[in-house]
């Protein structure tokens, strides 16, 4: 699904991402973990295109989209959520729903705005409203986010991205901020999403999360790959408990 | 009652300016002072298409838009676009340097002379409650209305609409959403010229049309969209309307050579009382 090849970002002095390879299954829930700073977010961005890539390949599907413009990787397929949320704040929980859908979509301005085109408005009203109802946020549709809790965001973030059908989900941090009740709730749509073919990424720090639904795990640290496998494997590397825990000889 | 029927046709065409203002400032933040420069560009291209080469109104009409909404675009791609470092300021004065650029190739292909159009409508007198409307007048009105009208709808029902405020609200938020945030900055620049160039249009035959109109009218609709608000377009036209009313009562107190001072009169006095404009909402922001 998703083949990471040599890939190095630098910012100014500063190595974020260096020689990063792997390649993510093609069905399932994998986990991009690491200390913060590791250059998870880094890769997120040069998977999605707000950032290219000094060195690598980044292949998806077995296509090259290193360097590709944000908005074509989204057409390719692949959608994203923010660690920090990225929701338009004058506009309503529904209308930001339907920017998810709006770039796949070609009806002419006029047919959106005369409402010409009955058909189409039936059936994105309909799946507008399905998505919503799935993330949970239905009472809220009609208000901006402003005046939204952050729970109710983080799960309106999941929905937005996954209004567009992608092939690919890419997470931050989808259970930050969350209290128990809400990760539970976020880990049964995570599987939900999962369940309908949907592969899924996400960069998450609470392990308990993680371990309850990753099949696949990467750890960064200092922008460099120190491990992957199941959750398992992971957690027993020696690599990445001293990236947890630090040297005990330190 | 006469200078209100007078202020609400200048207003009208402040408004539609102020219009265009709004939509480059809705998607891309950025204050394009050569928009007065495409209103007289209309007013050039209609002068041209129906009065020296005689086409007929209907398709003269359609062909001024087009070529100002290709200018609009080319513009965007030479100015904007070509642009090394996009902050602010350079942008900005890159679009002053841009309406100084239009305003000299205008005078070389037009001359200095103020240009007259012919009437589009029969011109008559229409009497109103303490005062008299020429058609032209209502024409103006009329079509400034339903333009602000039709924008609303295409800004707040069409997808376009939808990209072009979330282009400006959150650019990365769009990008992840498939918008194409480059499309939308040509597509926002080219509406707007044509807005001016409709403006441009419809003003001509009262006004005339000389090379050097878009200055004077370029900064009354950048003051009708700062006393409006900036950002919301029926404020916009609001202002508008407040300001043509404001400047026409005024020049019926005072010496009417301070008549345009007023514009700038305004924009003081908002900066200086109501920065976010009479109907500007501050944006709440979540901390």
């Amino acid at each position: 699904m998703l083949d990471i090849n040599n890939i190095g970002v630098s910012f100014g002095g500063v190595h974020a991402l260096s020689k990063v390879t792997f390649t993510m299954p093609d069905k399932g829930i994998s986990a991009l973990i690491g200390p913060n700073g590791a250059g998870k977010t880094t890769l997120f961005n040069v998977i999605t295109g707000f950032v290219t890539p000094k060195e690598g390949t980044v292949k998806f599907s077995g296509e090259d989209i290193t360097g590709s413009r944000s908005e074509q990787v989204f057409l390719k397929g692949i959608s994203r959520t923010f660690q920090n949320l990225n929701i338009i704040p004058e506009l309503t929980l529904r209308e930001n729903m339907y920017l998810g859908f709006i770039g796949k979509e070609k009806p002419s301005a006029l047919a959106t705005m005369m409402r010409f085109n009955r058909g189409y408005w039936k059936e994105t009203t309909k799946r507008i409203n399905d998505c919503l109802d799935f993330v949970n946020v239905t009472e809220y549709a009609d208000m901006t986010p402003g005046s939204v809790p952050y729970g109710v965001l983080k799960n309106f973030e999941l929905g937005r991205a996954f209004m567009s059908s992608p092939k690919l989900l890419l997470l931050d941090e989808p259970a930050a901020g969350l209290n128990l009740a809400e990760k539970e709730n976020l880990a049964g749509m995570v599987r939900k999403i999962q369940s309908m073919g949907i592969c899924i990424l996400m960069v998450e720090h609470d392990m308990q999360f993680i371990s309850s639904l990753a099949d696949f795990v990467v750890c960064l640290n200092f922008g460099q790959v120190i491990a992957a496998g199941t959750y398992a494997q992971v957690r027993e590397n020696k690599d990445v408990l001293k990236a947890y825990l630090g040297d005990e000889d330190a | 009652m006469q200078f209100l029927y007078s202020g609400l046709t200048s207003g009208s065409i402040y408004g539609l300016v102020a219009l265009g203002f709004n939509i480059i400032y809705n998607t891309t933040g950025l204050i394009n002072f050569a928009q007065g420069e495409f209103v007289m560009l209309g007013g050039m291209l209609i002068y041209s298409l129906f009065c020296v080469f005689e086409v007929p109104f209907y398709t003269a009409l359609p062909l001024t838009l087009l070529g100002c909404f290709i200018i609009g675009v080319l513009y965007e791609r030479v100015f904007i676009n070509l642009a090394r470092y996009k902050t602010e300021i350079n942008l900005v004065t890159l679009t002053i340097a841009a309406s100084i650029i239009m305003r000299d190739v205008a005078m070389h292909i037009w001359g200095r002379d103020s240009l007259r159009v012919d009437d589009y409508i029969p011109v008559v007198n229409v009497q109103m409650p303490g005062g008299v409307i020429s058609s032209q007048s209502i024409l103006i009105i009329a079509v400034s209305m339903l333009v602000a009208w039709g924008l609303n709808m295409f800004l707040k029902k069409s997808k376009y609409g939808k990209a072009m405020r979330a282009c400006f609200d959150d650019q990365t938020a769009a990008e992840t959403c498939g918008i194409n945030v480059r499309s939308v900055r040509i597509m926002s620049f080219a509406v707007s010229s044509a807005m001016a160039g409709i403006a441009g249009v419809i003003i001509s035959p009262i006004t005339f049309v000389t090379y050097d109109d878009g200055i004077m009218i370029g900064l009354k609709g950048f003051a009708a969209a700062i006393l409006g608000g900036l950002g919301n377009f029926w404020a916009a036209v609001a202002g508008g309307l407040l300001l043509g009313i404001f400047e026409s009562f005024s020049a019926s107190v005072i010496p009417s050579g301070y008549k345009d001072a007023m514009a700038f009169f305004v924009i003081l006095l908002i900066l200086f009382l109501k920065p976010d404009g009479l109907f500007g909402r501050k944006k709440a922001t979540r901390v």
